[in-house]
């Protein structure tokens, strides 16, 4: 008899073995009936935002708008046979991809975000546990990664220590001032909504209100911290946790309701079990709201 | 095997997802393009308030504005409208002369042409609206 010789392994890959450990869950656990229901809402959410024209839609004509979310409705129609499920998302894939084709260079963050989704979804697979395993941990480091990056981007930008960034956003969008309106003095909301943006040495453009400076840092701070949270075993349920209110916070002031599911889609990843299979019609019947009121009100500023 | 390899596939992705951002915010500060876009993760950041874009005509020494809100140069007030759109998204990487090309045909004659782009933004350390200018220049061919 002789003995097969083990695989041999790379330092690369110890270390790749080590960074999909960190993100994964234990051992035991199967990821692939909640990547199953995780592509499910991906796909559902892809149909109601390209079917009710939650895009920017300058160069994209009614009629491909509408044959793009044909596509899209096709490939969820096809992803219910599992040997074509695959095939179904390289096809969302495909369709997305023309859509931002047109869409660009107007291709918002979320929608990057989504084709680099479908795209791991499809190299990676989850034919087996083993690719399930590693398709998991590569999806959630995608999310810490973004996560963290947005903290980032603001910390380098250098527009939220004073509160710089959220004053302006209170001048220049109603939605923001009535967000922050409980926070910040009803006069200096008035001031900062006369300043016009055009007039060179308009100003200044930030405000005293401590608790207006207090939310400002807390959101950066936030996302730099929350990856890590959401990544070490023990704080992950508790992430997740702080993760909803605050993607329900933003809704009130950027109204991206169509980011807000797909974050919800991608939180819910860390969760130690199963949660999608529990929570999909809780996320169908979200969708169906949002394209009922994007059908009902078309000039609500709902994205 | 195969999972061998798919692990080095994802993590090659990881890396490119992580590599990004860090080009794009180099990107950002040396052109200027949108923050807001381009995948690097740094939407609400800035803001990016929309350019302005002025056409000059100048003919014999006097330089006379372009009205291109007018319906007299409809193709200039297009270009003058993709010049904007252009600058808002790509920066200081946006192409001035169709529009200074359009401009110079529209007008007609031996005239030179002069695109100023004016940008606002909000200067960091006073936190009020500040603005650069950048003209450019086009000869008329001879």
């Amino acid at each position: 008899m002789t003995a097969t010789a083990p695989e041999r392994r790379s330092r690369v890959d110890v270390a790749i073995d080590r960074l999909i450990a960190i993100a994964s869950d234990e051992p035991t656990s199967d990821p692939l009936p909640r990547l199953r229901a995780f592509e499910l809402i991906l796909l559902v959410h892809l149909l109601a935002t390209v079917a009710t024209g939650a895009f920017p839609r300058t160069h994209v004509e009614p009629g491909l708008q509408m044959f793009l979310a044909a596509v899209l409705g096709g490939c969820l129609a096809l992803w219910f046979t599992p040997r074509f499920a695959r095939l179904a998302i390289a096809g969302a894939f495909c369709a997305m991809l023309g859509l931002q084709y047109l869409v660009f260079p107007q291709t918002g963050n979320h929608s990057f975000l989504e084709l680099w989704l479908l795209l791991l979804l499809v190299l990676v697979g989850r034919s087996t546990r083993d690719e399930g395993v590693v398709l998991l941990a590569t999806l959630r480091g995608i999310v810490a990664i973004m996560l963290f990056y947005t903290g980032l981007q603001k910390l380098l930008h250098g527009t939220y220590v004073d509160a710089q960034f959220l004053s302006a956003q209170i001048m220049l969008k109603p939605q923001f001032a009535e967000v922050f309106g409980w926070i910040v003095p009803a006069d200096e909301i008035t001031r900062l909504q006369t300043l016009q943006w055009d007039r060179v040495g308009a100003g200044p453009i930030r405000s005293d209100a401590p608790l207006l400076i207090l939310a400002s840092n807390v959101v950066y701070l936030f996302e730099l911290a929350i990856p890590l949270l959401l990544l070490w075993r023990p704080t992950r349920r508790a992430a997740v946790i702080a993760l909803l209110p605050f993607t329900i916070a933003i809704q009130f002031g950027a109204r991206e309701a169509f980011f807000g599911g797909l974050l919800v889609n991608l939180a819910l990843l860390f969760w130690p079990r199963d949660l999608h299979s529990r929570a999909l019609w809780i996320f169908l019947a979200y969708y169906a709201a949002l394209a009922t009121l994007r059908f009902a009100l078309p000039d609500a500023v709902l994205r | 095997m195969i999972a061998r390899r798919k692990r080095r596939l994802a993590a090659a992705l990881l890396i490119v997802f992580t590599t990004w951002p860090l080009v794009h915010y180099q990107l950002v500060r040396v052109y200027r393009l949108d923050p807001w876009k381009f995948g690097g993760w740094a939407m609400y950041t800035v803001v990016n308030f929309l350019p302005r874009v002025e056409v000059f005509a100048m003919r014999g020494g006097e330089r006379q504005q372009l009205g291109l809100g007018s319906h007299d140069l409809p193709a200039s007030r297009a270009a003058s409208e993709q010049l904007v759109f252009d600058a808002k998204f790509y920066g200081e990487l946006a192409d001035p002369e169709p529009l200074a090309r359009i401009a110079a045909s529209e007008v007609g004659g031996d005239v030179a042409i002069e695109v100023v782009i004016t940008r606002f933004f909000v200067d960091r350390s006073s936190a009020r609206v500040s603005a650069t200018r950048r003209s450019f220049f086009y000869e008329p061919p001879r």
